[in-house]
C-alpha cells in the first residue's frame, strides 16, 4: 500500500476539507509534516488510522469528541476522512464518516477515471492490505510507547512479533476449537451410558490442561533462565573489565576453576551414564554367578557318570535299522537277533541334538564364569572414578566459594555490588534449572499417563454410532489444533533468527559499535552498552531501541507480504508514519537514523517540529529522499498579546506557524514549495 | 496418519482459520462464526468416515 493522499474534513483541529498529497515516488519517498506540539500531528496520524480501521491510537485523547469545534458550532454533525492509495498496481479510495452519519466505503478507480464501489466487505478488504493488528506498528504515535519494559529491563516483543506474523486469527481459532471440543465432550456424555468413555475423556482433558499449564510454565522458566544467563554474562564482563590487579587475578582464578568444574561435571555425567551401561551389561553376570557354578558342576558330573551314553549315536543306530545293513556291510534283517540287539540301543543312544545343546549351554555358562571377575573389576573402577569426580567437584566448588568471599572482602563498593549480583544470579539460575527439570519430568509423565487413557478409550467397544461419531469429532479437532499450534511455533522460531539478523544490521547502520541488543529465544530484547551493561530503557536509547525494533518489524512484515500460509495472515507493505521520531534522539545518532529510515520502507511520512540542529531534513534532502513537505499553521481568532510567534524557515523563506487575529480557530495545512 | 487424512486435516485447519478471519476482520457477524465452524467439522468427520 502506498498512500497518495489524505483528506480530512472537520476532523478534530482541521476545520473544513483539507488535503495532503504524500510523496509516493519510489526514490523520493519521504514526506515531512512540520507542526508545533499540540497543533494536530497526532490528529492527522489518527485520522489515517481511523479511516483504515475505525480505531484510534492509545495516545489519542477524548476519542468520542472528534468533530471539529468550529464545525460543531456551525451545526455540522459529521466528520470525514478520505484516503487515496495504491495497492498492487490498483488505485483505491477509502472513505469513512463519523458522527451523525456513520459510513465506510471503498471505491476502485478505473483506468478511465471512473470509480466503482467495491461491494465486498470494506473492512475485510482493508485488512487484507494492512491488517488491523499490524497497523499500529506502521502508524506509530510515539517513541517506543507500545514497548512495555519488564522489571529486569527486558522488553517483551513477542506480542508485536505475533501481531506482525498474523498470529491473532489463528490463536482465536484455537480458542474457538477448544470451546467446540468442550461442547462435543458434553454431548458425548449423554450417549455414553456407562460413562466409561466420558470418564476417560475427562481424565484426558485434565491431563491436557495440566500439560498445557506445565508447558506455559516451562516456557516462562526457559525464558527466565535465558534472561538470567544474559544478565550473568553482562555482570561477569563488567567484573572482568575491572582495572584492579587483585580482582583480575581472582577472576582469572575463578574462570580457571569454573572451567575445571565444568569439565569435572561433564565427566561425572559421562561416568554416571557409563555406570548404567555397566549395570545393564554385567548385572546378569552377578545375579547368575551361583547358578552358573551349580549348572556347570551338574553338566560335568552327568558326563562323568555316563548318564548320556556318548559312544552310540542315535542317528547311526536308526540308519542301520532303516537300511538293514551294518557299517561293516553285514546284512541286518528284521527279526534277527542282531536286529533286535541294535534296536535295543535306541533307548540308550545319545541324541546328537541334545549333546549339541548341552555343549552350547556349557560354553555360555563358562563365559559367564569368566566374565564375573571382569565385571567386578570394571564396576569397581567406575565407582572409584565417580567418587573421584565428585570429590574434585566438591574441591572446585569450595575454591569458587572462597574466590567469591575474597572478592566480597575487597574495598571496592562497585566490585562488591557486582559480585553480590553475580551470586544472586547464579542462585536464580540454579533454581530455575531445577524448576525446568521438574517441569520437563512432569510433562513427560503426564504425556505417558494421558497416552494410557487414550489407549483405553480407543479399546472401548459397544458405543452407539452417534457416540463413535462424537469421539471421531474430538479426535479430528485435536489433530487440527496440533496442526495450527505447530505452524505457529515453526513461524515464531523462524522469525527469531530473522529478527536477530535485522537488529544486528540496523545496529551497524544506526549506532556503529556503541550498543548491542540481547535477544532471548522467546523474543525479549534489551539494549546493552559495549561492556554488556543493560542500558535503562528510557530517553534517547529507548528511542533507538524503538527505531531498531519498528524497522525490524516492518522489514519482517514486508518479507511476509506474499506468504502462502493458510494459517497465518500475510504481512503487509504500508507507509511508515512516525510521530516525532527524532525528538528524543541524541544528535549523534539522529542523522544516521534519518539517512537509513527512508531506505528501509517503501514510503515514509514523518510528523515533527524543528529538528533542533539534528540535521534530519537536511540529511533526508541530501540523500535525495525528500519528496514533499507540509506544515500546519495554527490560525487563532484571539489577539497575539505577548505571545511569541513561531516561524519556520524553508529555503530561506520564513513562514509563521501561528497566526493571531484570524476569523476562526483552525489548523491550516500548507505545502512547502520544493526547489527545482 | 494417512496422506488423505493429512490433507483433510490441513484443509479443515485452513478453512476454519478462514471463517475466523472473516469474523475477526469484521466482514461476517460474530454469532455465525461458531455455527459455521461446527458445520465444517461435522462435514469433515462424515467425509473422513465415508472415506475409511
Amino acid at each position: 500500500m502506498i498512500l497518495n493522499s489524505v483528506t480530512v474534513e472537520n476532523f478534530r483541529s482541521f476545520y473544513g476539507e483539507q488535503t495532503i498529497n504524500f510523496a509516493a515516488d519510489k526514490d523520493k519517498n519521504t514526506t515531512i509534516i512540520y507542526a508545533l506540539n499540540g497543533v494536530g500531528k497526532t490528529n492527522l496520524l489518527n485520522a489515517i488510522l481511523w479511516c483504515l480501521h475505525g480505531e484510534f491510537s492509545s495516545g489519542f485523547k477524548n476519542p468520542n469528541d472528534v468533530l471539529n469545534w468550529e464545525a460543531s458550532r456551525r451545526n455540522r454533525k459529521s466528520y470525514h476522512v478520505t484516503l487515496q492509495f495504491e495497492d498492487n498496481g490498483e488505485q483505491y479510495i477509502l472513505k469513512r464518516s463519523g458522527g451523525e452519519i456513520q459510513n465506510f466505503k471503498i471505491f476502485q478507480k478505473k483506468w478511465d477515471g471512473n470509480t466503482v464501489e467495491l461491494t465486498s466487505s470494506p473492512s475485510l478488504f482493508v485488512n487484507s492490505i494492512i491488517p488491523r493488528d499490524m497497523a499500529g506498528y506502521f502508524i506509530n504515535d510515539g517513541e517506543g510507547s507500545d514497548l512495555v519494559v519488564e522489571q529486569d529491563g527486558y522488553i517483551s516483543v513477542r506480542r508485536s512479533i505475533r501481531d506482525i506474523l498474523g498470529f491473532n486469527v489463528a490463536e482465536k481459532t484455537l480458542d474457538d476449537l477448544s470451546k467446540i471440543k468442550a461442547e462435543v465432550r458434553a454431548d458425548l456424555k449423554k450417549f455414553d451410558k456407562d460413562s466409561e468413555l466420558s470418564t476417560l475423556e475427562e481424565r484426558i482433558q485434565v491431563f491436557d490442561e495440566s500439560i498445557a499449564t506445565a508447558r506455559t510454565n516451562l516456557s516462562k522458566n526457559q525464558s527466565q533462565l535465558e534472561t538470567y544467563e544474559i544478565q550473568l554474562d553482562a555482570v561477569e564482563k563488567q567484573l572482568g573489565s575491572s582495572s584492579s590487579a587483585v580482582v583480575d587475578q581472582l577472576i582469572s582464578q575463578r574462570n580457571k576453576a569454573d572451567k575445571a568444574l565444568k569439565t569435572q561435571e561433564a565427566k561425572l555425567v559421562s561416568l554416571e551414564a557409563k555406570k548404567i551401561g555397566l549395570i545393564r551389561d554385567y548385572s546378569w553376570v552377578a545375579f547368575a554367578h551361583t547358578l552358573t557354578k551349580e549348572a556347570l558342576d551338574f553338566i560335568d558330573e552327568s558326563e562323568l557318570k555316563g548318564t548320556i551314553p556318548a559312544p552310540f549315536n542315535l542317528q547311526l543306530v536308526k540308519d542301520i535299522l532303516e537300511r538293514q545293513a551294518c557299517i561293516c556291510g553285514a546284512c541286518i534283517q528284521p527279526g534277527t537277533e542282531a536286529f533286535e540287539n541294535i534296536n535295543k540301543l535306541i533307548g540308550k543312544a545319545a541324541d546328537p541334538e541334545l549333546l549339541n545343546r548341552l555343549q552350547k549351554a556349557r560354553s555360555r555358562l563358562t563365559a559367564v564364569k569368566t566374565l564375573a571377575p571382569q565385571a567386578k573389576e570394571r564396576i569397581e573402577e567406575n565407582f572409584r572414578e565417580v567418587r573421584e569426580a565428585r570429590k574434585n567437584i566438591h574441591v572446585l566448588q569450595q575454591e569458587l566459594d572462597e574466590v567469591s568471599v575474597r572478592i566480597l572482602e575487597l574495598d571496592d563498593t562497585n566490585i562488591r555490588a557486582l559480585e553480590n549480583n553475580r551470586k544472586v544470579l547464579k542462585e536464580k539460575i540454579r533454581e530455575t534449572d531445577r524448576s525446568i527439570t521438574r517441569l520437563t519430568d512432569k510433562i513427560q509423565e503426564h504425556i505417558k499417563s494421558k497416552q494410557v487413557f487414550e489407549e483405553q478409550a480407543k479399546k472401548i467397544q459397544g458405543l452407539s454410532p452417534r457416540a463413535k461419531l462424537l469421539k471421531s469429532k474430538i479426535d479430528l479437532i485435536e489433530l487440527v489444533e496440533v496442526r495450527i499450534t505447530e505452524e505457529l511455533a515453526k513461524s515464531e522460531k523462524e522469525v527469531h533468527q530473522s529478527l536477530a539478523d535485522k537488529i544486528d544490521a540496523f545496529l551497524e547502520k544506526y549506532l556503529r559499535q556503541d550498543y548491542r541488543v540481547a535477544i532471548t529465544s522467546d523474543l525479549k530484547i534489551c539494549l546493552q552498552d559495549r561492556n554488556g551493561k543493560p542500558v535503562p530503557p528510557s530517553g534517547g536509547q529507548a528511542a533507538i531501541l524503538s527505531f531498531i525494533f519498528i524497522s525490524s518489524l516492518i522489514a519482517i512484515a514486508r518479507e511476509r507480504r506474499d506468504l502462502e500460509s493458510s494459517i497465518l495472515t500475510p504481512g503487509a507493505i504500508a507507509p511508515l508514519i512516525f510521530d516525532a521520531p527524532f525528538a528524543k534522539l541524541d544528535p549523534k545518532y539522529a542523522p544516521n537514523v534519518a539517512r537509513e529510515l527512508p531506505k528501509l520502507v517503501d514510503q515514509l511520512i514523518v510528523l515533527m517540529y524543528q529538528d533542533d540542529g539534528k540535521d534530519v531534513s537536511q540529511t533526508i534532502t541530501s540523500e535525495g529522499k525528500l519528496g514533499k513537505e507540509y506544515y500546519f499553521c495554527e490560525e487563532i481568532a484571539g489577539e497575539q498579546g505577548d505571545v511569541e510567534i513561531h516561524n519556520l524557515n524553508f529555503n530561506g523563506e520564513v513562514v509563521p506557524v501561528t497566526k493571531y487575529g484570524c476569523p476562526i480557530d483552525r489548523v491550516v495545512i500548507k505545502e512547502v514549495k520544493q526547489n527545482g | 496418519m494417512t496422506d488423505e487424512m493429512n490433507v483433510s486435516v490441513d484443509r479443515l485447519a485452513r478453512d476454519l482459520v478462514q471463517i475466523e478471519r472473516k469474523s475477526f476482520y469484521g466482514s461476517e457477524p460474530e454469532r455465525d462464526r461458531l455455527r459455521k465452524m461446527r458445520e465444517l467439522i461435522d462435514e469433515a468427520v462424515k467425509e473422513i468416515a465415508s472415506d475409511s
